[in-house]
């Protein structure tokens, strides 16, 4: 043993006398913190809440940025020791163990970091379904720690777009004794318990790296229960006086311990909790399939007839009368605009059409619109009655709906696609992001642009480009010489630093089918 | 579960405000055990002071990050100095001049950056405002707590233009309740200057904020 | 009417608290002059619209930052004590803090650590890669889940590759505070003999500075943990936006 190491051994012993010596002359630290025990009669247990660690690396924080309403487009500067692959963030949310004992279903939050960006082609149409499967391009680095707080290997299996969920397998059936899954139509007034993980606020926290977790409830009243235009439960709606953010993905039981829901959303002050029956659901299309699972995509923006001003029928070209009947009516969805290369593009939709009904069901309003198209399935055929100004009768129409994954990316998060300006890469399947010559060299290289994502079966993917490859050069021309305008065509021959090693990397057009 | 705090979310818990509670002893003793190795009492200590501090700091800078960095490099003066402090007068004094003098330090080099450079660090502003109308649980504000927070934002910009010596007394007199002869030693000035100076701020503000009032 | 009389008046008005009374002489002023109602009206509306302004909460992470920056501090030397070198000793000087305490119960793992010692702890010093005994006579300690000592400081933070497969293995120890010892101003209900356990969380949080391609330049910084959807930046994180099909 060094003598550094008795040094340290040395500290260490009298760093612990001293320690226990300062707790018997100082009270508990907690006397004067404002919390009174709380007495609770009887405490609720709730095995069948796991909790999830899901970690992000650098570059899926540089996804976020990226996706996220900030314009980005260069990063100037990094804390030194920022590693790219390392860890940067942890978001800790709750987990539901169904009552099959190996399947988890969980709403993470940053699911969609682990897949395609927004202003991404949703180019998934009738050939590749249903066939096709959503690899995702590296997997993401999702734990489970059982209620005991022992970790749980398990799987990430796919992501269901239609309701958020995202679905793992456990390694081994766990013996997490399967509490019963409610599925009779909960009631109005019912109370309710949230479950999710919450910190442990530690006083030693600073004697070592770990953040302290456990598995704690906020009680709640179910206000309203919504149904779907068939009949059966789409959402409940639960008060709970102390809900924030951190409650979303938390896991819903009755009084009796059986599972409700999921939280999947904060509106008001209420929570909206997915229901057992639509997770139910979600876990087998995702396990039937082994990927993530699209939702239906039709490439439209609109608002639902029943909640516009007669102004918008005018300024889409609505003549008065047609638009006041139409009002009057409240049925239907006027389309606002549609995504170039869409479903409803090919379909001839236009904006200021109006859809009536789908499948000769009526809507009322825009959620009736989102469970029809979702009950009909991604890449399946609808049949649309649309009214459209310029016409005195309806049409009917049939559009075949294709699947997208992140709904968000067929629009981006702003109202105009398409969504990145600038040097893009993006159309041929990198998401990049400049970097400036300052971080360019804490990472190890030099100034140019780190790609951060790669979507598989593109140009960009079937040339070998990864994440986290650096491109230097484009067709021989250093990235900052080339402008916003420069279209980017292909054949594109890149110089790429991987690793620190300089290599070419040569994207082709896709083979014409 | 908690309420907790990110980067946009704010906790106005009542509760939170009550915690100046320890006696000046207690906080004494903490630092005495830090500096015979205790780092067990130090971080009871941190625990205490940091979101007075950050609020603090945010109150006079308006940017919470940036509060949150200097909160930081508050306590690691604190750590660094442990040695050389003195009992002579309370803990919370201490620590709130340390933290005074960052924040002011950092408004006087952001005056100096406007000068210098053309583009503004939006975050200033962009981070102060949002901060007071987006409630803890994100979820939309009620019309009466609409006006309560458009209030709260406007007075934090209001504050935001006061020349930086007439800042700290005032949120330490007007935001945290403490005494003239308090604030006196934080800002190492008599009374009659703190009492002058908080004159002179809630002139100023009353002049901003003159629809409000 | 301003005169001679409104200038202590006023002086008094600023000074007190506004739950003070004020004198009676000001009261008698006040009751004539007009301008100085007015003024401790408008006086008192601000002063309550700043005392409005609460306490902003210091983030989830700010302790864990700290400690981080303290560790890297060269001022601060001795912090470096507890840099990730003696990571698994600072451990151990947890466990026996606890120990002392005689408040907290200790649960093994299971099978994760089929040789839980009843011999002292042997803690592996990462960096230094070889191993220093640290024998304490405390019986609580000899049952103490060494495996997971060692594995966690064998671990090596500052090299922060940790590929799935090794942490997906790491065995987690549980330490259960149903004793309140660290309950937290919280208005939840903790579950049931609720465990809890710690979460390996990345060290330092990012700070990124960013320039949106116009010149203008914003700077964000990442948090190292988030519960729930709370949101990690200034963004619509909702997988469905409104109104979009």
């Amino acid at each position: 043993m060094s003598i550094r190491m008795i040094k340290q051994t040395a500290t260490i012993v009298a760093l612990v006398l001293s320690c226990s010596m300062t707790m018997a002359q100082t009270p508990a630290p907690s006397p004067k913190k404002p919390a009174p025990q709380v007495r609770v009669s009887q405490r609720p247990s709730a095995p069948q809440v796991v909790t999830i660690v899901h970690r992000l690396n650098g570059l899926k924080m540089f996804r976020m940025l990226l996706r996220s309403e900030q314009q980005v487009q260069a990063v100037t500067s990094l804390e030194s020791g920022f590693n790219l692959m390392d860890d940067v963030h942890t978001n800790v949310i709750a987990g539901l163990a169904m009552d099959d004992g190996e399947t988890i279903a969980a709403w993470l939050p940053e699911a969609n970091l682990e897949f395609a960006p927004p202003g991404f082609p949703a180019s998934f149409g009738e050939s590749q379904f249903p066939d096709f499967k959503f690899r995702l391009s590296d997997p993401p680095d999702v734990s489970v720690i059982g209620p005991d707080g022992k970790q749980l290997p398990a799987k990430y299996v796919g992501f269901d777009a239609t309701t958020g969920l995202s679905i793992l397998l456990l390694d081994e059936k766990s013996s997490l004794p399967a509490n019963a899954v409610r599925d009779e139509p909960v009631g109005v007034g019912e109370n309710v318990l949230l479950f999710g993980p919450e910190p442990v606020a530690n006083t030693h926290s600073l004697l070592d790296n770990n953040l302290y977790v456990r598995i704690a409830s906020i009680e709640g009243r179910i206000q309203n229960v919504l149904p779907a235009p068939t009949g059966e439960v789409a959402r409940l709606r639960v008060s709970a006086p102390r809900l924030s953010q951190a409650n979303i993905g938390g896991v819903a039981l009755n009084e009796a311990g059986e599972t409700v829901g999921i939280v999947d959303g904060l509106l008001g002050s209420e929570a909206t909790v997915l229901p057992t029956a639509s997770i139910r659901r979600a876990a087998q299309r995702v396990l039937k399939r082994r990927s993530s699972v699209p939702r239906a995509w039709l490439g439209v923006r609109g608002e639902a007839v029943a909640a516009l001003q007669l102004s918008q029928f005018l300024n889409h070209g609505w003549a008065a009368e047609r638009a006041v009947t139409l009002a009057g009516d409240h049925r239907g969805i006027l389309l606002t605009s549609i995504a170039p290369g869409s479903p409803a593009a090919q379909a001839a939709l236009r904006a200021g059409d109006v859809i009536l009904k789908v499948d000769d069901k009526e809507i009322q309003n825009a959620d009736d619109f989102t469970w029809y198209l979702d009950q009909a399935g991604a890449a399946t055929s609808v049949r649309f009655t649309v009214a459209r100004p310029n016409q005195i009768d309806v049409e009917a129409l049939n559009v075949k709906l294709s699947g997208i994954l992140d709904p968000a990316a067929g629009f981006g998060f702003r109202n105009s696609f398409p969504l990145t300006k600038g040097l893009s890469l993006l159309e041929h399947g990198a998401e990049t992001i400049a970097l400036r010559p300052v971080v360019a060299s804490q990472l190890g290289t030099t100034a140019g642009l780190l790609v951060v994502y790669v979507e598989p079966a593109t140009p960009a993917a079937t040339a070998g480009l990864q994440a986290g490859d650096v491109i230097q050069l484009i067709d021989s021309k250093p990235i900052a010489a080339l402008n916003r305008t420069t279209s980017l065509k292909l054949p594109m021959t890149l110089q790429v630093m991987r690793k620190k090693q300089k290599l070419t990397v040569t994207l082709s057009p896709p083979a014409k089918k | 579960m908690n309420t907790l705090t990110t980067i946009d979310e704010l906790a106005f818990a009542p509760g939170l405000q009550q915690e100046t509670l320890e006696d000046t002893t207690s906080d004494h003793a903490l630092l005495e055990a830090t500096r015979s190795g205790d780092q067990d009492a130090f971080a009871e200590l941190v625990s205490r002071y940091r979101n007075q501090i950050t609020s603090y700091i945010y109150r006079m800078t308006s940017d919470y990050d940036g509060a949150v960095d200097l909160a930081q490099e508050t306590f690691v003066r604190v750590y660094r100095a442990r040695d050389r402090y003195q009992r002579s007068y309370a803990f919370s004094t201490y620590i709130y001049r340390i933290a005074t003098n960052l924040a002011i330090s950092e408004l006087r080099k952001r005056k100096r950056r406007k000068l210098v450079s053309l583009t503004g660090f939006f975050q200033a502003n962009d981070g102060g405002e949002a901060k007071e109308l987006n409630p803890p649980d994100g979820r939309p504000l009620q019309d009466s707590e609409l006006v309560d927070a458009e209030r709260r934002n406007a007075v934090q910009r209001a504050i935001g233009t006061l020349p930086e010596k007439y800042r700290a007394p005032l949120i330490l007199r007007d935001v945290d309740g403490r005494s003239y002869d308090e604030i006196a030693v934080i800002l190492e000035t008599s009374e009659g200057t703190v009492k002058s100076r908080i004159s002179r701020a809630r002139g100023f503000l009353r002049e901003k904020m003159r629809a409000y009032l | 009417m301003k005169d001679k009389r409104c200038e202590p008046v006023r002086r008094e008005l600023e000074e007190l608290m506004l739950n003070e009374d004020f004198s009676s002489a000001t009261g008698e002023h006040l009751k004539t002059c007009s301008d100085c109602r007015d003024f401790q009206r408008q006086q008192t509306r601000l002063r309550q619209i700043v005392g409005s302004l609460g306490t902003v909460t210091a983030p989830a992470d700010f302790d864990f930052r700290l400690r981080a920056r303290l560790a890297a501090d060269s001022e601060a030397p001795g912090f470096r004590f507890w840099s990730v070198t003696v990571k698994g000793l600072a451990t151990a000087a947890v466990l026996v803090v606890f120990g002392v305490g005689a408040v907290v119960v200790w649960q093994r793992t299971h099978e994760e650590t089929p040789a839980v010692a009843v011999t002292p702890p042997q803690v592996t010093d990462p960096i230094r890669g070889h191993e220093s005994s640290f024998s304490l006579d405390n019986p609580e300690l000899t049952h103490v889940t060494t495996q997971t000592v060692a594995e966690n400081a064998s671990s090596p933070r500052k090299i922060h590759r940790s590929p799935i497969a090794n942490r997906s293995k790491r065995p987690v120890s549980t330490i259960d505070f149903s004793s309140e010892r660290a309950s937290v101003v919280s208005n939840t209900r903790p579950v049931n003999n609720s465990a809890v356990f710690p979460i390996e969380t990345s060290l330092q949080s990012v700070r990124v500075s960013l320039d949106d391609g116009r010149g203008k330049a914003r700077t964000i910084s990442f948090p190292t943990v988030s519960f729930g959807s709370q949101r990690v930046l200034m963004t619509a994180n909702h997988f469905t936006p409104k109104g979009a099909w």
